[in-house]
This record gives C-alpha cells, structure tokens and sequence, in this order.
C-alpha cells in the first residue's frame, strides 16, 4: 500500500499529466479513503490553476533600448580600460626600458650639484667677471676722454699696459682654473 | 529560428544590432521569470538587463545544438537565485505570511487578476518557496518547459526536477490547509463569542 507521501508525488505528477494508469488508479484508490491527501490534493489542484491561469509579466516600455545603451556603456568603458590599461604597460615597459640609464644619469647630476668645489668655483667665477666688468668700464671711460686730455696720455698707455696685464692673468686664471676643476664621479 | 541562427552569428561577430533584435525577441520572457523570482519591478528590469549583458558577453559559450531560450532561461533562473540567496529575508517561512486567502474554493485566479490583485498575491505565493523551488516552479508554469529542459536550465536532473515540484507543491498546499484551519478557528472562536 502506497504511503501519503508517495501519494504526494503521484499527485504533483499527475497534476504535469506525466502518471500512468496503473499509477493513476493508485491516487484515485487512495484519495477515496484518505481524507487529509483529499484536502492536499485539491488545494494543490487550486495552486496549479492558479499559475497556470497567471499571465506572463511584460517588461516596461523602451526595456530593450535601455538594455543597448547599458550595453554600450559597458563596451565603452571596457574599451576605455583597456585602452588605459595598455597606456600604462607601454609607459611601464618605456620606464623599465630607460630606468638603467635614468638612474646613471640622475646619480651623475646629484653627484656634480652636491660637488662643493662647484659652489666655490662659481662664486670666484662671479666675482671675477664682475671685477673684469669694471676694468673694461675704467678702460673705456679712459680711452673715451684721453684723447682730449694731454695729461692723461701717460696714465692712459701705463693703465692700458696693466690692463692688459690684468687679463692675461685673469684669463690664465680663470681658464686654467675651469680646465682644472673635474668633479669627483664615480662610474655607476 | 533560422533568422535567430543568424542573429547570434551577427552578434558573436560584434554586430549589437543583431544582439537588439536577440532582445527583443526575448525581453518578455526574461522579464516575465526575473519579475516572478524578484516580485519587484525594478530589480526584476535590473535583473533582466544584467541577464541581457552577461548572454553578449558570455554568447561565445553557446552550444548551438541547445535552445536559445532555454540559455538564456538558466542564465536568468542562476543571476536571480544569487540574488535571492544574497537577500537576508530572500523567502519567509510558511508561517510567518500567509497569503493563502485568494485560494479559497469561492476565489477563481481570473476574478483575482480581474481584481488587480494578481501580482502581489502569485509572488507571495511564489515568496514561500526557496529560490530553487521558486525556479522550478515558474519554469514549469509560465513557460511549459519539460522536466528535461527544466533540468538543463537548472543543471540538475530530471527526477530532481520532479521531485522538486513535488516539494514545492507540497509546501504551497500545507500553507494553504494551515490558513484555512486558521480561519475556520478563528470563525468557530468568533461564533462562540457572540453566543
């Protein structure tokens, strides 16, 4: 004899008209002596009815519109990832590419910058361009007005000769000094 | 099904013109099983649209010997069982909200529907069942698949299937019998009470 539970799935099989006869005869037999599957089997019955007879829901209107376009927002950012993403890597891969040198290059520049014998050499350099400044200015004053003054001749030939003395000296210094400095770098 | 051979060729291609007509031609039926899993207009749209996307991005996977439809159906049922089981209170227990009144004997589905009361009422009935049920369910009844093409949108087997509308039906007729007992209760209580 079939238990109320077995009977349960011959009705839930019946009810998708998937029951033989044999099985059918089964649930029918035990239904006319079994009132609580009776009630089950009409609400379940009902239930069935229910559904069946409920409409199919229809989506709102412009639904496939707005599934375009949120389908090519997504493309478009896909698209603007991956476009970032390969802007990166190429910038990451020219990084990788030129960081060996980058980084002599950069050693090289701090190397020279924190030198000190580059501040000292400036300021000497500063002030004597400032001093040759003045001399050229004396020399120009004198020659503009020595022409004109017959006292001055002297002083004008025995100033130019220093002068000219001065230079030389300056320029021995000065470029012999540049030729000389060579900041200390070590091969990197 | 020649034209929608030829759509999802066009669409495999990149063509979103031919994935529209895809959309079109299935919008209905996508909607109709999200709004029957989710009871809720919009997350049901939500649901549907997401379904939508992740079938072009996914559409290389198609077996083209399976139908169309029935894909698209698991990809549906799947995206709104997560979703489900991601909700806290996804389905109350059957004691906790009985919406069993409709189903009296003198209550016919056509005279609730005529009512307006038919989409609230079918997804409170729907929100007793576990999502697995609930898709099983709506598989069967608005879209008369077979328990073979139930159990390929749900990959699981056909007497899972079976047994899993048993359960369903099961559970919805206890809750229906429980309700009614409730009310014949409470009837009889209110009949002595006024003498």
């Amino acid at each position: 004899m079939a238990s109320c539970q077995d009977i349960g799935l011959l009705m839930s099989l019946v009810l998708d008209q998937s029951l033989d006869e044999s099985e059918a005869r089964s649930l029918e037999e035990h239904l006319s002596r079994c009132s609580t599957c009776r009630q089950e089997w009409e609400a379940m019955q009902r239930i069935s009815r229910f559904f069946t007879d409920a409409p199919l829901m229809e989506p709102p209107p412009g639904f496939a519109d707005r599934v375009m376009q949120r389908l090519a927002r997504r493309q478009a950012r896909r698209q603007g990832l991956l476009a970032g993403a390969a802007l990166l890597v190429t910038c990451l891969s020219l990084v990788a590419l030129a960081l060996p040198e980058t980084v002599r290059w950069l050693a090289m520049l701090w190397q020279v910058f924190t030198e000190p014998s580059l501040l000292s050499h400036g300021a000497k350099l500063v002030a004597q361009l400032l001093g040759l400044a003045e001399s050229l200015a004396r020399a120009c004053w004198l020659i503009t007005t020595a022409p004109f003054s017959s006292f001055d001749r002297p002083v004008l030939l025995g100033y130019s000769f220093l002068v000219l003395v001065l230079t030389v000296l300056w320029i021995r210094l000065v470029v012999g000094s540049r030729v000389g400095y060579k900041p200390v770098i070590n091969n990197v | 099904m020649e034209e929608e051979k030829a759509w999802i060729q066009r669409a495999l291609a990149g063509d979103q013109e031919a994935f529209a007509c895809l959309v079109g031609a299935y919008q209905t039926a996508v909607y109709n099983l999200a709004y029957r899993m989710l009871g809720n207009a919009t997350e049901a749209e939500d649901a549907a649209q997401e379904t939508f996307l992740r079938a072009y991005t996914r559409l290389n996977t198609y077996d083209s010997e399976r139908k169309f439809s029935s894909w698209l159906l698991a990809i549906v049922s799947h995206h709104c069982v997560d979703r489900l089981r991601q909700r806290r209170w996804g389905w109350l227990s059957l004691d906790e909200l009985p919406p069993w009144r409709w189903l009296s004997s003198s209550s016919r589905p056509e005279e609730v529907v005529i009512r307006g009361e038919e989409r609230d009422e079918v997804h409170q009935l729907l929100n007793q069942l576990p999502p697995h049920y609930r898709a099983a369910v709506i598989l069967h009844y608005w879209y008369d698949l077979s328990y073979e093409e139930i159990a390929e949108a749900m990959e699981t087997t056909e007497s899972a299937v079976k047994s899993t509308l048993y359960r369903a039906r099961h559970m919805l007729a206890q809750g229906t019998l429980a309700h009614q007992n409730r009310q014949a209760v409470s009837l009889a209580q209110r009949a002595v009470a006024e003498g």
